[in-house]
């Protein structure tokens, strides 16, 4: 599944990171999202989706469905 | 008494009118069409945008490094695609609750089934400040433009509180070439933090070029010697001290936004009081910064002015609605960017609580601190250690050696 984020948007609350930890992680500087893999696997879309839902900063982005 | 869909034992169509469209408002609608939710759903926003994020506002959208529409939580497609009756502009003047009715501002009366009330806060100012130009506040888009085009390189602002918005709004309009002056009656800024980290922040600000002023407050505002309405300010403090202004902000907090529900008969102490899931009366629920939720690890209720708290709530209120349940994440979270650091916070800290370094890493500016309270854990916090602060979290704030991880006593207050 194809999943974006809005690094001008991400506040680093890492709130991606406590829904769905094996598709996002922080950088060390600031804690902005990051994706922990370039191929983000079809059954983590529940999480990504609950990820994208509960972000603070709206920064999260999925493809449709 | 059922929940939903009936009255006095026959089915009616439902209709959830939700009063604010601020991220808690917003949020609920949202969830409500993300449950599955296809019946009537109205929204009802006093301000005439599409609804957007607060917490840029003395941020990025004040830099200009963000416009209005990337501040938006939902833009004209996404409200289309939500299938509500949007009006904005208006705002609630009343509410009837044994009729079940809403009247706006345009004379309007709506029928509900369900009432979501989430109005938000409206700031505190100083008596007789608002009459003069240059003298602002800063809550909405309107504002944060307004102030954004005071913000120029060499302009005096002084900046009246030392919380969030105000620390936080100082350090950007330092960014932008102000001489910014912060007044603060509490002994350091950002005094919920505690003592250190209220000291650091005061002390980091003041490097950035800012001059700090604890321990002192504002008495009265003045017009100085420019023209009328040149914004020629003088700010007059409790130690004599006139400090020349072209702009003052004034961020000592809100006040909920209830003043409409006077006559609901709710409970109206501090904000709207609520259950845990948001319930405030038969067919009214309330969430986001207005709402003051029971709060079961601490038995008693908690009105908490964070952005994820809004967020969060909406989703509980949403899924109570729909004779669902969603347990509101207890342990409460806010961030806030000071400038170049980014202080987390995970957690409820008391006023009585203690603060204690964690792990520091003097090299990369970064720790991580505990508070406790009795001995027990209450919150943790991260400076410029955001992703160690999730980690800490996980570690400390949900063991039973916590204050949040530990269950109501037998006997604990019913919520109510």
């Amino acid at each position: 599944m194809k999943i974006t984020i809005d690094e001008g948007k991400c506040v680093g609350a890492g709130q991606c990171v406590l829904v769905a930890p094996d598709v996002f992680d922080q950088r060390d500087e600031d804690g902005v999202a990051v994706l922990l893999t370039e191929e983000t696997p079809e059954d983590e879309r529940p999480r990504v989706q609950e990820a994208a839902r509960v972000c603070p900063a709206a920064a999260i982005a999925t493809d449709g469905r | 008494m059922p929940r939903s869909g009936h009255r006095d034992g026959r089915p009616v169509s439902r209709h959830i009118v939700v009063v604010g469209t601020g991220a808690a408002g917003l949020g609920v609608a949202q969830e409500l069409r993300h449950l599955g939710y296809d019946e009537a759903l109205t929204l009802v926003g006093a301000e005439n945008h599409p609804p957007y994020d607060r917490p840029p506002l003395s941020k990025r959208f004040l830099t200009g490094a963000a416009d209005a529409e990337q501040l938006w939580l939902a833009g004209p497609d996404t409200l289309d695609r939500l299938g509500a009756t949007v009006h904005r502009g208006r705002r609630a003047t009343g509410a009837d609750l044994a009729a079940r009715t809403v009247s706006l501002d345009d004379g309007r009366r709506l029928p509900y089934t369900d009432l979501v009330i989430a109005t938000g806060v409206t700031p505190r100012t100083l008596p007789g400040i608002a009459e003069h130009a240059g003298a602002v506040t800063l809550k909405t888009l309107e504002d944060a433009h307004s102030l954004t085009g005071r913000l120029r390189p060499g302009r005096r602002l002084v900046v009246v509180g030392g919380g969030f918005l105000g620390t936080e709004t100082a350090w950007t309009a330092l960014s932008m070439g102000c001489e910014v002056t912060l007044v603060t009656p509490t002994p350091t800024v950002l005094p919920g933090l505690g003592e250190q980290v209220g000291s650091l922040t005061g002390e980091r600000l003041a490097a950035a070029g800012a001059t700090v002023l604890t321990g002192t407050a504002v008495e009265a505002v003045r017009q100085g010697d420019g023209p009328p309405g040149s914004g020629d300010l003088r700010v007059l403090l409790d130690n004599g001290t006139r400090l020349p202004a072209d702009t003052v902000l004034t961020a000592i907090g809100s006040a909920p936004d209830v003043g409409w529900c006077g006559t609901t008969g709710l409970d109206l102490a501090d904000g709207i009081r609520c259950d845990a899931v948001g319930r405030a009366a038969p067919g009214v629920h309330a969430c986001g910064d207005v709402a003051a939720w029971y709060c079961p690890p601490h038995g008693r209720h908690l009105r908490l002015e964070h952005r994820m708290h809004a967020g969060d709530q909406a989703r509980v209120v949403a899924a109570d609605l729909l004779g669902g349940h969603r347990e509101l994440d207890w342990v409460p979270f806010f961030w806030t960017d000071q400038g170049p650091h980014k202080i987390v916070v995970h957690g409820l800290i008391t006023p009585e609580a203690e603060f204690e370094t964690h792990e520091a890493d003097t090299e990369h500016d970064r720790f991580t601190g505990v508070y406790r309270t009795n001995g027990r854990v209450c919150a943790v916090l991260g400076w410029n250690a955001p992703k160690q602060i999730l980690r800490l979290r996980r570690e400390l704030l949900t063991g039973p050696q916590t204050a949040l991880g530990t269950p109501p006593p037998a006997g604990a207050p019913k919520p109510g």
